[in-house]
């Protein structure tokens, strides 16, 4: 285009006409030249599809050929068994050599490193001497310490078989630690069902959980899909969820939601906390004290198996810390406690200012003197801070307990309210709204409810003591 | 203007903006998820904690609504109604921050466990974290309405 403008003011407008037919007539040319070349390709194109399609033809037919001798020569049937051993043969190999593939070797020498179980040790050096003929140099080495060790994954009861799964996808155990397992089994369906208190809901739970683990001893898990498959694996889990939330569905009074029929029992009460006795959706306070607590004991257990841990580890300088922060998490729930709520928080610092050093500052300093003189001031300092900030922010985190517990309660409030259920009378034409709204509710609100308590645990319980970093040991064996 | 008018705008920010946090968290970390999920299925058991967390602010929104309609007929002061309007704010602006947290963290989670597992165990701290902000304004809006 510049070149055109150019040209034309060079020549003059009158040109302009001249001009333009010129440049067209040079660009026609060109044209004519791409197509005799469009021409000659489109017949090289015709010609080579003539040449491949015959020979596409002929290997068509060598194929037949081919597949008609096998079918006519071998039965297959009778030579089955022979390719399966064969198979075998060769996935066997195919092992043997991946992980020959891991060992350092020179010409005549051949070097490798591998953990095996105490019990096992001699009978794998014994092995390794009659493989080798006795040409071998075998040192037995014991893990240092802190090192990292592989793990041995024992395979979980069958009853414990969804919890097993739920606290593999965190992490495995790491070496030494308690595998808390059992733990989480009792603790998993106690705040699930706190959450999800009903009676009529836990026994479907129950129900469902008996039929799924029937359905799973007698060989279904195999057939049907991954979400099948998971709700079979979760049988028992269903079942203890189920007894929880019956339980708890009892203590606060709910059937099918705060429809009437039952009514709250009382059990106990310390202090301002009282278990059981109350509707949740009448007294939300109560609630969330209750709530608060649970997540302390729960927190304390946590941290009870943390000093475990660390005696077991011989950490023996930083067995204290978890002490310290039982001292701190109860401490500081007593001020919360006798001191009326944290709107009084001003009389913690003015008249309860020496049991406010006595159950919150000392534990602190304690911890920020341990761990400074095990690992520096400046961690020490850190860590402290860290220690509050944790206590603080995880014993607040199960305040949802009471969150969730409400909503499923309003949730179900809502569809007893919708069908006209009143003082524990269910009408005829309320059940089919009543049936809706309690698979909705199962749904719906058992996945958060699940997956609140899955978090609970992963974050707030697990944190305290469960690193999750255990590597599975995953011996050599040849199928 | 009218205490009732007042809280019933209270009542619906207190659902109506959880309710658009958790969808747009969903929307973010479901679409990734959905992504993951062709390449590795087996992880999607694990990250589907993204999405109901991001739910559950919708929940915590419900919570309060339901709170505040039970409270209705109460009000009838526009002190109490001011209340009612705070409590709606409060919770909208902590469902709203922890819908943010959930959607970048939760979806950078997500690429990253699909990129190597080992890392869900220390990233879904992120996600969680944000999750608990929903919870201590939820705890706060709770206490306001308590008040009423």
């Amino acid at each position: 285009m510049i070149e055109l403008d150019e040209t034309i003011e060079s020549t003059g407008l009158a040109n302009h006409q001249i001009l333009v037919e010129r440049i067209a007539a040079k660009h026609l040319d060109d044209y004519d030249e791409i197509g005799a070349k469009f021409a000659e390709l489109a017949k090289f194109v015709i010609e080579s599809e003539r040449y491949f399609g015959k020979r596409l033809v002929n290997m068509k037919k060598a194929v037949e050929d081919i597949t008609g001798t096998i079918e006519t020569a071998l039965n297959f049937e009778e030579i089955r068994e022979d390719l399966l051993t064969l198979w075998r043969i060769v996935e066997e190999e195919k092992q043997i050599a991946e992980e020959q593939n891991k060992f350092v070797r020179s010409a005549k020498t051949v070097f490798f490193e591998a953990w095996v179980t105490t019990s096992l040790d001699k009978e794998a050096a014994e092995r390794i001497k009659e493989a080798s003929d006795g040409n071998c140099m075998i040192s037995d080495e014991s893990p240092v310490r802190d090192e990292k060790v592989p793990i041995l994954i024992h395979e979980c009861p069958s009853y414990l078989q969804a919890f097993g799964k739920l606290e593999c996808a965190y992490g495995h155990p790491s070496s030494g630690d308690i595998d808390p397992i059992r733990i989480f089994a009792i603790t998993f369906p106690i705040l699930f069902g706190i959450m999800f208190a009903d009676v009529a809901q836990g026994a479907i739970f129950v129900i469902a959980g008996i039929i799924f683990t029937l359905l799973r001893r007698n060989g279904k898990a195999e057939k049907g899909g991954d979400i099948i498959r998971y709700l079979l694996i979760s049988g028992e889990m269903l079942i203890y969820i189920g007894i929880s939330a019956i339980f708890f569905g009892f203590i606060f009074g709910e059937f099918f939601g705060p429809s009437g029929v039952i009514h709250p029992i009382f059990l106990f009460r310390i202090g301002p906390f009282q278990v059981g006795g109350f509707e949740p959706t009448q007294e939300p306070m109560m609630m969330l004290r209750f709530a608060i607590l649970v997540g302390a004991i729960h927190l304390s257990l946590g941290l009870i198996l943390k000093f475990i841990n660390e005696l077991r580890h011989k950490h023996y300088k930083l067995a204290p810390i978890p002490i310290c922060s039982i001292w701190l998490l109860f401490g500081s729930l007593f001020m919360w406690a006798y001191w009326g709520g944290i709107s009084n928080i001003s009389k913690w610092f003015a008249e309860g200012s020496l049991m406010f050093v006595g159950l919150v500052v000392s534990p602190l300093i304690v911890i920020l003197l341990v761990t400074g003189l095990a690992e520096g001031f400046t961690e020490g300092l850190g860590f402290t801070v860290e220690v509050f900030a944790e206590t603080l922010s995880h014993s607040m985190s199960y305040s949802r307990l009471m969150a969730l517990g409400l909503v499923h309660s309003a949730m179900n409030y809502l569809f007893l309210v919708l069908g006209g259920v009143e003082h524990g009378v269910f009408p005829l034409h309320s059940i089919p709204l009543i049936t809706v709204g309690t698979i909705l509710v199962m749904i719906i609100e058992g996945l958060v409810v699940f997956v609140h308590t899955l978090r609970l645990h992963w974050i707030e319980w697990f944190s305290e003591f469960h690193s999750g970093e255990g590597i599975p040991f995953k011996p050599f064996k040849s199928t | 203007m009218d205490p009732i008018i007042i809280s019933l705008i209270g009542l619906a920010l207190a659902i109506g903006v959880p309710i658009l946090s958790a969808a747009i968290s969903i929307i973010i970390c479901g679409t990734a998820l959905a992504g993951v999920g062709t390449e590795k299925p087996e992880l999607l058991s694990r990250l589907l904690i993204t999405v109901v967390l991001g739910e559950a602010l919708a929940i915590y929104g419900l919570l309060i609504a339901f709170m505040l309609l039970g409270k209705l007929p109460d009000i009838t002061t526009m002190d109490a109604a001011n209340k009612a309007l705070i409590a709606g704010i409060i919770i909208s602006v902590a469902a709203g921050a922890a819908g943010a947290g959930i959607s970048y963290s939760g979806s950078s989670l997500i690429a990253a466990t699909a990129e190597n597992p080992k890392t869900f165990t220390s990233n879904v701290i992120g996600v969680v974290l944000s999750e608990a902000l929903a919870i201590y304004g939820l705890l706060i809006a709770f206490m306001v309405i308590g008040q009423i």
